[in-house]
């Protein structure tokens, strides 16, 4: 997760002067990591835009605040993941996931798919099986608890060093690692539940 | 090795990160354990799948779609910044307007130009409050005659005889014109003050007077009397009246409570001049009404 060599410290420094044009280079650069982030923790591609949207809405109006001593995409995911938390606490008290029953179909990028409870990989053909492995796991990730979504989805899916990951949540690195491990195993056990 | 603590390194296991003798150890407690072989499989098909989930693309137009959104917070800030605070403002500036024209209602500013003209109707009223003056200073008067009388015996009287009570009375008279000029709405419209000897003939006649002047008496209190006579005829029922006063029409005495008239002015003079202001006074309200207010004290000798 370092920075890409066209995003350095010269563009930040433009963005926070009010560059529109380094918030651009910005944008295009972290969009897909913000975006997929939100997505995997809210699992709604419609909420994840929306929320990816208001982070960068949120860099524009606070990078002038960043200390040089905190990196930016550090800072960049710190603001994702509270965006995240308080989109989830806020469609949870509108009991927009009460309503997520076994038999509803789960949005993927490839379209909104049936809620068929079975192992996908004994699917015989291989794009089904993607697309059904991507909604078997996202229902599983939507069933743990927030922190440990957190986790996997940093590590599994964002590819994050447990360094990264220890200096966002401020836990040492073998804390992250047994933390990760219990949130693997917690949703293997789902994912069992869901296949007996 | 437990299948717990085995377990507790499946993560590790699977990411290399065990040193040798663990990674042993593990290893040898797998080939004897199917549950934690079997719970192994299960763990790394898990990672595999996380693995294998590719990340979703980012809609088209997200970049204009954030522009948008800056520009309609703008819109926002612009209307919560001008359009809403105005209506408040506005509607503060109402509420005030109300609020000073409901207090001044309640509580109506008095200039006073506002107070003499209200002081200075003619209502029915003023002539009553002043009544309990007239009151008082008939009985304070009385009080002090009978001191007087006791130092003097009693004669018919005369002016030259009663003139050590004027200084008395004319003090009294002093301090009532003063304390009315004070308040001049206080005035009655008409005060004539007599001193009589009989009041049962003095009442008579002055029933008859009044009947004979087309007036009436309207309310009687003691030795006060409230008398109502149509304009026209006051001047003469007054200088009748005035006739009554006492047998040798020398005694009489009148008390103008508008305080202008001194008793040290010869009587001549103070009569006119009285009898002008009088007519001076009249002359507005005859214009109002045709009956006029007469108070009528008589001082028993």
């Amino acid at each position: 997760m370092e920075l890409s060599p066209k995003i350095g410290k010269e563009v930040i420094e433009c963005c926070k002067a009010g560059d529109k044009e380094a918030f651009e280079a910005i944008v295009i650069h972290y969009q897909k990591k913000v975006f997929n982030i939100a997505y995997r923790m809210l699992g709604n591609l419609e909420e994840a835009k929306d929320l990816a949207q208001e982070v960068f809405l949120s860099v524009f109006d606070s990078i002038k605040d960043l200390r040089e001593e905190i990196k930016f995409d550090v800072w960049l995911t710190q603001i994702t993941l509270n965006h995240c938390r308080n989109r989830w606490k806020y469609l949870k008290r509108r009991h927009y996931f009460n309503s997520d029953s076994l038999d509803d179909p789960v949005e993927t990028e490839g379209g909104n798919m049936p809620r068929q409870i079975y192992d996908p990989s004994d699917d015989p053909e291989a794009s089904y099986e993607k697309k059904m492995v991507q909604q078997f796991i996202q229902r599983g990730l939507l069933q743990l608890r927030e922190d440990q979504r957190e986790l996997i989805v940093l590590r599994d899916l964002q590819e994050y060093s447990y360094e990264e990951i220890g200096k966002l949540f401020h836990l040492p690195e073998g804390t992250v690692k047994s933390k990760l491990h219990r949130a693997r195993m917690d949703l293997k056990e789902i994912l069992e539940r869901f296949v007996h | 090795m437990e299948c717990g603590k085995v377990r507790d390194r499946f993560s590790s296991f699977l990411e290399n990160e065990l040193d040798p003798l663990e990674e042993k150890i593990v290893k040898e407690h797998l080939a004897s354990c199917s549950d934690c072989q079997k719970d192994l499989q299960q763990f790394d098909k898990t990672i595999r799948w996380l693995h294998s989930l590719k990340e979703v693309k980012v809609p088209d137009g997200f970049l204009i779609e954030i522009y948008k959104k800056m520009e309609e917070r703008k819109r926002k800030v612009l209307f919560s910044s001008f359009p809403l605070k105005l209506p408040v403002q506005a509607v503060a500036m109402v509420a005030i307007v109300f609020l000073v024209l409901y207090l001044t209602k309640i509580m109506p500013v008095q200039t006073p130009q506002q107070k003499v003209a209200e002081h200075s109707k003619p209502s029915v009223s003023a002539p009553l409050s002043s009544k309990k003056q007239v009151d008082q200073v008939a009985a304070q008067m009385e009080a002090k005659k009978d001191r007087v009388v006791a130092q003097t015996p009693p004669e018919p009287s005369s002016l030259s005889k009663v003139s050590p009570a004027p200084s008395e009375t004319e003090k009294m008279e002093a301090a009532l014109a003063e304390k009315e000029e004070a308040s001049p709405a206080a005035k009655p419209p008409q005060e004539i003050a007599l001193r009589i000897f009989d009041r049962e003939k003095t009442l008579s006649l002055l029933h008859e007077l009044l009947q004979q002047f087309g007036g009436k008496i309207i309310t009687t209190e003691g030795n006060i009397f409230l008398a109502s006579l149509p304009k026209a005829t006051f001047s003469e029922f007054e200088k009748e009246l005035l006739e009554l006063g006492s047998p040798g029409k020398a005694d009489k005495i009148m008390l103008k409570k508008n305080g202008m008239e001194k008793l040290d002015v010869p009587r001549g003079a103070e009569q006119r001049a009285f009898k002008m202001k009088r007519k001076e006074q009249a002359t507005p309200q005859t214009e109002m009404q045709d009956y006029l207010l007469v108070r009528i004290l008589l001082l028993q000798e």
